[in-house]
């Protein structure tokens, strides 16, 4: 459904992504793993069109992406969580819910919204009674909730969702796979950047492990937990 | 006593001019970061546009014309001079290009109106309204103070029922992130430029029958206001209120007991004295940025 093919970009002279190709079939949750620096991040931000590719291309089934401006992709149905959650600090959850809606609720859509609304309070209860708090004073796990109940709200064919677990105390990191998982039944496609790797792996269903700019090894979640390599370099040697 | 009181009424509606100058300046700072060093001309320019409209179809519509006049030109400089600095991330190309319209502006407004300062006609009765004993206010001058009041509430209150408002806070709380949420940051930067001009535009008309109206009368009123937007902190609406206030009462009180001109000097204290305790402003808020 969303397809990245020999993707190159990177910041000014900088190339950081040397010719990935991911797709991520529709309904089906593709984790990526790495270390840091591999380009995990670069390629979200590709995908969701925070950074202009260099060359190559990013589809949405069969709609061209690449050289759209991030809003224009959004509009396509990509949704992207980013790194480090970036919610609205000054405005209260509602409005972060509502303003993840933006295009539908512009667009006077906005007795649909509240349907949204409460899909999304469904996922995560604790936003519900927070909804008039301002979202700076949330405390982390909170605002990962929100700010993936914000990308919900646009209701997105993809969602992506950038080191989710960034941060949180593990009873907060299950919650928050709790949810993912949730979605995954729901049927949301999705690709996940995830620093768990074992975690990960154990929810996706296909998975490419990035290095240096480079995919060097991809396969059904199931192929790669059992993967020696794998297990050594990502999973720790104690799983 | 009396005399301290008078003023303070004299400074309070000078003051709030600053306040809704130095407003202006902060709505396209908090969005993006840069400022409209043509906002004095902004306010000049409103003025005489307003005075023209004012004898054509009368001075209270007039008033909403300006704001639309305002909103265009803001929108103008946004795109002429500032879009394309942004975009080629110049640092400092906006600066620049900012004054180089307000000249543009300044010299049009010079060969429509020429450059004798003209006089604006009171909408209101130019008698004082005398208070207690002997306490006198003009009407313009609360006049001023109601309508800048008006202007900085109205915007406030778009900014946080309505959806575009919203979409203009995400931008400034977060570029990036609001872009993902579909919100079009550019037309919301435009959008912030053309409110900072209606604002100015709208201050020039409130302030020009007290002044005189001219191509060069926003020049030191922009000025100032820049000292009351850095006092009272570039993201802080309750400090350019109080700084504007602050400000205005300063000037009356020096041009009254050491002379008219020193009547400068306490802005600039205040400014140095600000930026040398609390560089962030009085009522700033000092924001961490994570690299």
């Amino acid at each position: 459904m969303l397809t990245l093919t020999d993707i190159h970009a990177g910041y000014g002279r900088t190339s950081v992504l040397n010719g990935i190709s991911i797709n991520v079939p529709r309904g089906q949750l593709v984790c990526l793993i790495g270390s840091n620096g591999a380009g995990k991040t670069t390629t979200m931000r590709v995908a969701s069109g925070m950074l202009p590719v260099q060359s190559g291309r990013l589809a949405l089934e069969q709609q061209p992406l690449d050289g759209l401006a991030a809003h224009h992709v959004q509009r396509h149905g990509v949704s992207h969580v980013p790194e480090g959650r970036r919610v609205f600090p000054s405005l209260s959850v509602l409005d972060n819910l509502e303003v993840g809606a933006y295009r539908r609720a512009r667009f006077g859509l906005r007795a649909k919204i509240d349907d949204d609304l409460d899909r999304v309070f469904g996922y995560f209860p604790r936003l519900k009674e927070r909804r008039q708090q301002l979202a700076g004073t949330l405390s982390g796990g909170e605002q990962q909730m929100l700010a993936m109940g914000r990308a919900l709200m646009s209701r997105p064919r993809v969602l992506l969702l950038d080191e989710p677990s960034m941060g949180l105390s593990p009873k907060l990191v299950d919650d928050v796979f709790a949810a993912i998982c949730e979605l995954r039944s729901a049927g949301m496609t999705m690709l996940l950047v995830e620093q768990f790797a074992a975690t990960a792996l154990g929810v996706a269903d296909y998975a490419y492990v990035m290095e240096n700019g480079r995919i060097v090894l991809h396969g059904t979640a199931q192929q790669l937990k059992g993967d020696p390599a794998i297990r050594d370099a990502y999973l720790g040697k104690a799983h | 006593m009396q005399i301290v009181l008078q003023l303070c009424i004299s400074g309070v509606s000078l003051g709030m001019i600053y306040a809704v100058i130095a407003f202006g300046y902060q709505l396209t700072y908090v969005t993006s970061k840069t400022l409209n060093f043509g906002q004095g001309e902004a306010l000049a320019l409103g003025a005489l546009v307003g005075l023209s409209l004012s004898s054509w179809i009368g001075y209270w519509a007039m008033l909403p014309m300006v704001l639309l006049f305002g909103l265009a030109q803001g929108a103008l400089v946004e795109r002429l001079g500032v879009r394309p600095a942004l975009k080629t991330r110049s640092e400092f190309g906006w600066i620049m290009a900012t004054i180089a319209i307000g000249i543009i502006g300044k010299n049009m407004a010079e060969t429509i109106w020429g450059k004798d300062d003209l006089k604006f006609p009171s909408p209101l009765p130019e008698t004082p309204i005398i208070f207690g004993d002997g306490l006198r206010v003009m009407p313009m001058e609360i006049l001023v103070l109601v309508g800048a009041l008006a202007m900085m509430l109205l915007i406030e209150l778009l900014s946080r029922r309505t959806l575009v408002g919203k979409a203009v806070v995400a931008t400034a709380d977060d570029r990036e992130a609001a872009s993902l949420m579909g919100i079009n940051t550019g037309s919301m930067i435009t959008l912030s430029y053309g409110l900072s001009s209606a604002v100015a535009a709208l201050a020039g008309v409130l302030v020009a029958p007290l002044t005189l109206t001219g191509a060069s009368m926003g020049v030191s009123l922009a000025l100032k206001a820049f000292a009351v937007a850095i006092i009272g902190g570039l993201n802080s609406g309750m400090g350019v209120i109080v700084g504007g206030l602050l400000l205005g009462i300063a000037e009356q009180f020096t041009a009254f007991y050491l002379s008219t001109g020193y009547k400068d000097v306490p802005g600039l204290l205040m400014l140095l004295a600000v930026l040398a305790i609390r560089p962030t402003g009085l009522f700033g808020k000092t924001v961490i940025k994570k690299v």
